[in-house]
């Protein structure tokens, strides 16, 4: 593997990180004109109904244990952790505060997205580049059909309309998860933990995490189409586009969290 | 089940747990305000959010909605839930929860109760919330440490070493004041002519303004003449006295079975040896004197005193025990509190007729029970003349007294219980003669008015007085001031 | 019918269609030959605008499609139908599904008639009752005819086969021979098949051309590519390893190292 121009090691390191820069410029400015054309391809008939109902089953239905769980345990863990912090200045009443807020403003939509990029926009991935790499796509073109509406379209909406009922959820799982541990392990009184935590948590907490979960939800399905679309080289391109899609789109959730959240509140 | 039933179904659900969020969170939020708008202002919003809790008597009554600034004054708009009525002289104030400080706005209702303030009003009156709390927590975080304290005092007192030395001091006690009965008796006839003489000197004090200087110097003869008169007079009962000080063998057994406690003390042993050597305890009372002392600073130089006496009384032979404290903000003034537990306190008659050869008597039985009462005086000091009034022995009365010899005599007279049932005031004459520091002898008569019902009495006693100073000591050399 | 001028196609710095013409004469079967990697597949891609070449022209009924925006792109590609190598069935749907796919979206048909129509084009490629199958379920062969039952679902005029025999036996490739060639003469479609397998050119085509280094170096009938004096396509006709294709086997490689 040793070039035979007999550059030194920065100059290759430089050499490779400005690829990688400008995959990563090709890759943002590919999502982007996919957003574009899925835009476009929304309000032209005809309309992909029974295919978005069918990406709601997928994105939505077959993710809600998953999520469930994990914001059972996120509530249950955030209660834990914020008695045994709390109990030190005897603020002990505030856990039902801090569990409620945590999970609705931040932990909610935060752990729903993370799963679902996990879930969902690793099988996006791998379906769409399955289809990729077997020619299916190139076949729905010669079959009339614009892939991005037939197949992106769905997804990006299903996964839009979708992730925000995952995470109201996810807020209710979590809250009963903090209530179960404060109340029936930690002994805290349950009337004082449903007062505080509906004393704090206003509607915009909530409606602020669903619009961030929204967000969350139609770009981890564009950046799971994009990556499966530009799938190639057979099995192995499928899983390397399925790993490019789990790991671009959790961090993107976790990047595109941070802004939303220095915008909203 | 279909596909789209799945689905529907999913997001159905969803959109229901939303619905209960939307209610649950919005019940005083945006979306169902309830309840009606009242504002109040005042010098500072510190620590409160809207939806702080608005308090009546504890109980929540409403949120704070909005808070703003107006014309440099924080205004709070609270949101009061619509059947609750809040009178027109309500008094708003800012209060504390918990220990980490979380504020609300407690409404203390006012005696108006048939105007209640109108949707939008304003509450007009408020109570600055400065330094309140803060007082409030540290007064209660020293009431702990002051029960801690006590409760150490009662471990120590309750082992049966405690109970030997004090058994020890009281019977000490009963000697020496076995030595004063015998010095007062057979000495009646004097202490009836001091009696008058004192009768005379009250005359004079009533008559006596206090701003007449020409009146005073009168007043000081007339004590002069007095205290030739005692000269004179008594004698018989120097000498008396002088037998009596042979007799204070029996106290100094007293001072030495203290002295044997303070050096248990000292050593460590007993919960309140340990309280008063041991670190944690000092650093405690250290915290809790710091605390005591930010406190009184307010109020310049404090002093604070404990006395303890003991007065035995002739008719009927009784002990009667005081413990007051006092609190001298000023060498000009003081305030003093205390117990009394007065053998005569409760007098009870009751009628009842007896056959006695043949003949039916009517017979009147009079008792007296003990019964302890609260003394609460303020006192002024006008250079030798101090002037209390107040509360003394549970009744209404004043007092007067005159220091002399350095402030180590002290004589006066206390006047109350004016409304007593077919008898004059309660009055009672008394000199307090220091003969160290903390250790006093008093002596004086008590109800001088009362002549018919042989109430007038004698008394004879001692005491023990602390000054904080000495408190110090006793709790291991804390500085109270700094 | 179809006319290809100077068409021209890269990859990064990989030319692979060179200034290529081909004229593809209507009702006819037209077969590209050409060696693995040599752009056949990119050529019939560019026809049904799968893929947009750098330069050049395509007339399909004398409308250049490259000018053509997305919209109008897909009313053109309603006149194609296509069989991919692999068939490239949607493995989610069955075989009833598959076929139905071009029905239902142009909504040719109404619905409670397309499992008959989907019957009829299973029977036009000699399948029947197999409309509830899954792709996987199917062998090689089954899943090329499943193919062409799509492909002609919607009566296209114009019809692209990519190496329709290859991965079959050769009787399964005969079957497929024969289909290409009465599918020719039962809806008389104009097509292009790119293969490198000889035999089945010889059979299927009215026209053969042959794709080498980005240009068609030789059109004729079967009979005269079989007895050609192009030395590259005499090689590559009778199989030889020796010749000049193999002689330039620098650039060979690179092109297949695409």
């Amino acid at each position: 593997m040793t070039d035979s121009g007999g550059k030194n090691g920065a100059a290759r390191f430089a050499e490779r990180l400005g690829e990688r820069v400008y995959a990563m410029v090709l890759d943002l400015g590919a999502i982007f004109t996919l957003f574009v054309q899925v835009l476009s391809w929304i309000v032209r008939p005809p309309s992909e109904f029974r295919n978005i109902v069918k990406q709601m089953e997928e994105v939505g239905v077959r993710s809600l244990p998953v999520v469930l769980v994990t914001a059972a345990f996120t509530g249950m863990v955030l209660a834990l952790q914020s008695y045994s912090g709390f109990q030190r200045f005897g603020a002990t009443s505030f856990v039902g505060s801090v569990v409620a807020l945590s999970i609705t403003r931040e932990l909610g939509p935060v752990f729903a997205g993370l799963m679902v990029s996990g879930r969902v926009g690793a099988s996006m991935a791998a379906e769409l580049g399955t289809m990729k790499v077997t020619e299916q796509i190139d076949a729905l073109v010669t079959l009339a059909t614009n892939p991005v509406k037939y197949l992106v379209v769905p997804r990006v909406v299903a996964a839009t309309i979708v992730l925000p009922i995952l995470v109201v959820f996810a807020d209710l799982l979590g809250i009963l998860g903090g209530y179960f541990v404060s109340v029936y392990l930690l002994g805290a009184n349950p009337y004082v933990y449903i007062a505080k935590t509906y004393q704090y948590l206003e509607f915009k907490d909530i409606y602020t995490g669903l619009i961030k979960a929204s967000v969350f939800g139609m770009l981890i399905a564009l950046i799971s189409c994009h990556h499966g679309f530009v799938a190639q080289g057979g099995a192995e391109g499928v899983g390397r586009a399925t790993t490019r899609a789990v790991v671009a789109s959790s961090m993107i959730v976790l990047i595109s969290d941070y802004f939303m959240t220095s915008f909203m509140f | 089940m279909s596909r789209e039933a799945r689905v529907g179904i999913f997001v159905l659900l969803g959109l229901i747990v939303l619905t209960y969020f939307t209610f649950r969170v919005s019940k005083w939020g945006l979306i169902a305000e309830k309840g009606y708008r009242l504002t109040v202002d005042f010098d500072t919003a510190s620590g409160l959010e809207p939806k702080s809790d608005v308090k009546m008597a504890g109980v929540p009554i409403g949120k704070v909605e909005e808070i703003q600034l107006v014309a440099n004054r924080a205004r709070l708009v609270l949101r009061i839930r619509p059947e609750i009525g809040i009178p027109i002289d309500s008094v708003g104030t800012i209060q504390t929860q918990g220990l980490l400080g979380e504020k609300y706005v407690e409404i203390l209702p006012g005696k108006d109760v048939q105007r209640n303030l109108p949707a939008g009003g304003r509450v007009a009156n408020t109570q600055s919330p400065t330094n309140l709390d803060d007082m409030v927590r540290k007064l209660s975080a020293i009431g702990d440490d002051v029960k801690k304290f006590t409760e150490s005092l009662s471990d120590t007192f309750g082992t049966e070493e405690g109970k030997k030395a004090l058994g020890d001091i009281l019977r000490d006690v009963r000697a020496t004041t076995a030595t004063l009965r015998s010095v007062v008796t057979g000495n009646e006839q004097r202490f009836d002519r001091i009696l008058a003489n004192v009768d005379r000197l009250s005359a004079d004090l009533s008559d006596m303004s206090s701003t007449n200087k020409e009146d005073v110097r009168v007043t000081i003869a007339n004590l002069r003449a007095f205290s030739h008169t005692l000269k004179t007079e008594t004698p018989g009962l120097v000498r008396k006295l002088e037998k009596m000080s042979e007799g204070m063998g029996g106290l100094d057994n007293t001072l030495a079975a203290a002295g044997n406690v303070m050096a248990k003390i000292d050593r460590g042993e007993g919960t309140l040896g340990k309280l008063v050597n041991d670190n944690t305890a000092h650093t405690a009372l250290t915290d809790t004197l710091d605390g005591i002392n930010r406190f009184v600073r307010k109020t310049d130089q404090l002093k604070a005193f404990i006395d303890y006496r003991l007065e035995w009384q002739e008719r009927p032979s009784e002990f009667k025990h005081y413990v007051n404290l006092r609190l001298q903000p000023a060498a000009d003034k003081y305030y003093s509190i205390g117990v009394v537990d007065d053998p005569r306190g409760k007098f009870s008659s009751s009628t009842s007729t007896v056959t006695v050869n043949g003949a039916p008597t009517t017979v009147t039985e009079e008792k007296f029970d003990d019964k302890l009462k609260i003394s609460a005086l303020i006192a002024r000091r006008f250079s030798g003349f101090t002037v209390k009034g107040g509360v003394i022995e549970s009744t209404g009365g004043l007092g007067l007294d005159y220091e002399l010899l350095k402030d180590r005599l002290t004589i006066g007279a206390d006047a109350y219980d004016f409304t007593r049932k077919d008898l004059p005031p309660h009055l009672k004459l008394y000199g307090n003669y220091d003969i160290v520091k903390n250790l006093f002898v008093t002596g004086g008569v008590d109800d001088v008015l009362a002549t018919e019902r042989n109430l007038r009495t004698l008394f004879l006693g001692f005491g023990i007085k602390f000054a904080d100073e000495d408190i110090k000591t006793v709790l291991g050399a804390v500085p109270i001031r700094p | 019918m179809i006319a290809i001028r100077g068409l021209s196609k890269r990859f990064g710095k990989n030319v692979v269609l060179d200034g290529l013409d081909l004229t593809v004469p209507k009702g006819k079967n037209t077969v590209v030959i050409g060696g693995s990697g040599t752009g056949k597949s990119v050529l019939i891609k560019c026809a049904v605008g799968l893929l947009r070449p750098e330069a050049g022209e395509i007339l399909i009924d004398g409308q250049d499609i490259l000018r053509m925006d997305e919209r109008e792109l897909v009313g053109v590609r309603r006149k194609f139908g296509m069989l991919f190598q692999g068939a490239a069935l949607f493995d989610s749907m069955d075989v009833g599904d598959n076929v139905a796919f071009a029905l239902r979206r142009l909504k040719m048909h109404p619905e409670r008639h397309i499992r008959e129509v989907v019957e009829e084009k299973l029977s036009m490629v000699g399948l029947r009752d197999i409309q509830r199958l899954m792709p996987a379920e199917l062998s090689g062969g089954m899943k090329k005819r499943v193919g062409l039952a799509r492909a002609i679902a919607s009566e296209p005029d114009i019809l692209l086969y990519d190496e329709p025999t290859t991965g079959l036996d050769p009787i399964m490739a005969d079957v497929i021979n024969d289909l290409i060639i009465s599918l020719r003469e039962s809806i008389g479609v104009t097509s292009i098949t790119i293969t490198h397998d000889m035999a089945s050119a010889y059979k299927i085509a009215d026209q053969i051309a042959m794709l080498y280094k980005g240009k068609i170096i030789e059109v004729g009938t079967p009979e005269q590519i079989r007895t050609t004096s192009n030395p590259v396509v005499a090689q590559f006709v009778q199989g030889r390893a020796h010749g000049p294709i193999t002689d330039e086997s620098e650039e060979f490689v690179r092109f297949v190292h695409r």
